[in-house]
């Protein structure tokens, strides 16, 4: 019963966040908004892991961007 | 995805000693064949316990040591058992044992080694979180009795059914998508707090910044409330199902007691109407027993009408006896026809009228009149209006009577019914089913209210959040980017949640139909129409809507949505089905063994020989099915799982 991360529910679900973001909310770094989901999936049954996690992820892109000097 | 490899028990219910079953491809079918009351169902548990931890009976929560064998644990003297599962998930080789023991102070320990080394319990616990989420453990472990569930998935106002689809998201994986966005959310509320202490802290946007944060602690709480409000509606409609399912199979003793309720309340209301059917009749006349005595009334009033006229005859002769001795005192005539009287007959005429003539005998006369008269007045209003009044009442009461002898009868025949039924214990489970069902109506509408009010705080926040960037105070820009990444992250799974369970929902509707027409012998339904509760209604050929399912077909929709859930679940593994065919003639039984491997990538199907024709099963599996074993009986608590032989 584990998380697939290679069939179409979990590939359907990448694909449509994914359309959304290009369409949508192009500034969005198409890995941030990845690596969100891959964190999610690992951790679906740990909602503190993946909200701690998810909260280091944009917390180091947004270092990373601030250091660049860049906005996004 | 999980595959099985091997799973071996010890001392688990009738299977004594070690004994495994093998599952050495992970593609295809296997088949578990076994009289009733061999212990296909104890195997189904074997499966849950492994996985889960869990047992279930049918019709109630069983306790784990319950499932010791029974041989074995009289010999050590006390329950234990034990499973270990081997399987694959992600690339690895796991095993995980679990063991009851009543002799040790732990009585239930886990272990689960990946690749040969040992997890911690910490590491256990995680791991299984993942590989086998118990939430969703009905779409890889059912039971054909428990199919009737999916009914509920078109009924809106079912809690059952709305647990049902929090679970089938669950499988579909949009929680995923659902948990992103409450996690961006979390991340975009804290960084709206750090900008708004900055903002405070600066005189020039002091103010604004305080009401910022009072707008910010406000939504705050509201947001506590409501997430306390529904954990509160997600316990209850846990409890919900979980009484549901205690109560499964006891419908029958449920809609007896419906009947006694409404037999009880009747006869109660019965006794007072009895009473006052004894109080208006006894109304209506003292006399009653009157009319009870004479019987026909009517035929009484001419008799009692000349027993008045001869009153009334015997008043006149006297009142004339006393005229005519006035008369004969003073004249010699006679009083009536005025011939004049010889002395002789003077006499006579005094001695015959004298004895009437008496005041006392008048008297008497009119007397006897009046109660005569009184007698025939009461047989008059007993015939008029009373005997038809006392007639009417006395046959309310007789009907009051024999109503309620009959509930008491009737009470009696359905209290025999539930001879061996805990009463009390049914009546405390459906009260508290109806209870919960209320008070999460209840917590419902507060829920409701509640968003309105986010909402309101939401704006506001917004609104002061704009007036604050446009000013000239500079924040600092790390949590100013983090916000902005946080809000855009927000909108864009807000978004992607309702579009993604569209193209699930459209992709379940097309998987189940096409496995509802492989699985179903009737050329006139077409396919299945999935509702925005991933409930299924059978569509035909003309395009209607079939309404007023048969149970065989509710049986076959229900199999069709959990095949279409495999191929279009986030987390797939094997499923172990137990009674599938419960509800199905032979021909759709066929033809949902021929559809097994559709079902998922491993299939365990538990089933009775006879349950279908095994030859044509072995024809339409063909090299779909893997492996065949049969339950053996060695005594009646023990059972032995070998291969069958062809």
């Amino acid at each position: 019963m584990a998380m697939n991360d290679d069939i179409n529910g979990t590939e359907g679900l990448r694909d449509i966040v994914e359309a959304i973001r290009a369409s949508d909310h192009p500034q969005l770094d198409v890995a941030l908004v990845s690596s969100v989901l891959d964190v999610q999936f690992q951790f679906a049954e740990d909602r503190a892991e993946a909200e701690k996690r998810t909260d280091q992820l944009i917390s180091a892109w947004v270092a990373k961007q601030v250091a660049s000097g860049s906005d996004a | 995805m999980l595959n099985l490899r091997n799973l071996a028990l010890e001392d688990f219910g009738p299977y004594r000693g070690s004994q495994s079953i093998a599952f050495p491809s992970e593609h295809g079918v296997y088949i578990v064949y076994g009289p009733n009351g061999r212990g296909k169902t104890t195997l189904h548990n074997a499966f849950r316990y492994a996985l889960y931890g869990e047992i279930r009976g049918r019709n109630r929560a069983r306790a784990a040591r319950e499932m010791a064998n029974t041989d074995s644990a009289k010999e050590r003297g006390y329950a234990m058992f034990k499973t270990v599962l081997d399987f694959d998930a992600d690339g690895a080789k796991y095993r995980l044992t679990r063991v009851f023991d009543q002799s040790k102070s732990q009585v239930e320990t886990t272990f689960l080694e990946r690749d040969g080394v040992p997890l911690s319990q910490v590491q256990t616990r995680e791991t299984l979180k993942v590989l086998a989420p118990p939430s969703i453990s009905q779409f890889f472990l059912f039971d054909g009795e428990q199919l009737q569930q999916y009914e509920n998935l078109l009924d809106t106002d079912s809690e059952e059914g709305e647990a049902l689809e929090k679970s089938i998201e669950r499988v579909l994986g949009i929680p995923v998508v659902a948990s992103a966005l409450a996690d961006v959310k979390s991340i975009l509320r804290i960084s709206q707090r750090l900008l708004a202490d900055q903002y405070a802290a600066n005189d020039a946007t002091k103010r604004m910044g305080v009401a910022l944060k009072e707008a910010q602690d406000l939504r705050a709480e509201f947001l506590r409330s409501q997430s306390e409000i529904s954990g509160v509606i997600s316990d209850a409609q846990d409890r919900v199902v979980e009484l549901e399912s205690l109560l499964k199979g006891q419908e029958k003793s449920q809609r007896i007691l419906g009947n006694l309720d409404i037999l009880r309340a009747r006869t109660e209301a019965l006794v007072g109407e009895e009473k006052q059917a004894i109080a208006a009749l006894a109304e209506v006349t003292p006399d009653i027993w009157k009319a009870m005595l004479y019987g026909d009334v009517s035929a009484l009033v001419p008799v009692q009408e000349e027993a008045v006229n001869a009153a009334q005859a015997l008043v006149f002769e006297s009142s004339a006896a006393i005229r005519d001795i006035g008369h004969l005192a003073h004249d010699s005539d006679c009083p009536t026809c005025r011939r004049e009287l010889d002395a002789a007959t003077r006499i006579q005429l005094l001695e015959r009228i004298g004895p009437l003539a008496s005041d006392a005998h008048l008297h008497d006369a009119e007397l006897g009149l009046r109660s005569a008269q009184e007698q025939m007045t009461t047989l008059r209003d007993l015939l008029r209006a009373n005997v038809g009044m006392i007639v009417d009442r006395d046959r309310g009461l007789r009907g009051t009577r024999l109503e309620r002898r009959a509930n008491l009868d009737e009470i009696a025949d359905l209290e025999s019914q539930l001879a061996g039924i805990d009463e009390h214990e049914l009546r405390t489970l459906a009260a508290e089913r109806e209870e919960r069902i209320h008070q999460i109506s209840r917590n419902k509408e507060r829920l409701e209210e509640g968003k309105a009010r986010v909402s309101e705080q939401d704006n506001v926040i917004d609104g002061l959040m704009r007036k604050l960037k446009a000013g000239p105070v500079q924040v600092d820009s790390g949590v100013e980017l983090k916000k902005e990444v946080a809000q855009s992250l927000t909108d864009l799974f807000a978004s992607a949640i309702d579009a993604y369970r569209a193209v699930v929902r459209s992709r379940v509707e097309r998987e189940a139909s096409q496995v509802f027409r492989s699985i179903s012998s009737e050329p006139d339904y077409a396919e299945l129409q999935i509702t925005d509760r991933y409930g299924l209604k059978i569509v035909d050929v003309d395009g209607e809507v079939v309404e007023n399912r048969s149970a065989g077909y509710e049986h076959l929709v229900a199999l069709s949505l959990i095949a279409a859930l495999q191929d279009s679940a986030a987390v797939r593994g094997p499923v172990v089905m137990d009674y599938p065919f419960g509800r199905l003639d032979k021909s759709n039984t066929a033809n949902v063994v021929a559809a097994l491997p559709r079902m998922a990538r491993q299939v365990v199907l538990l089933a009775f020989d006879g349950e279908f024709d095994r030859d044509e099963a072995l024809r339409a599996l063909g090299g779909s099915l893997i492996a065949e074993y049969e339950l053996v009986r060695v005594s009646s608590s023990h059972t032995e799982i070998s291969e069958k032989s062809a």
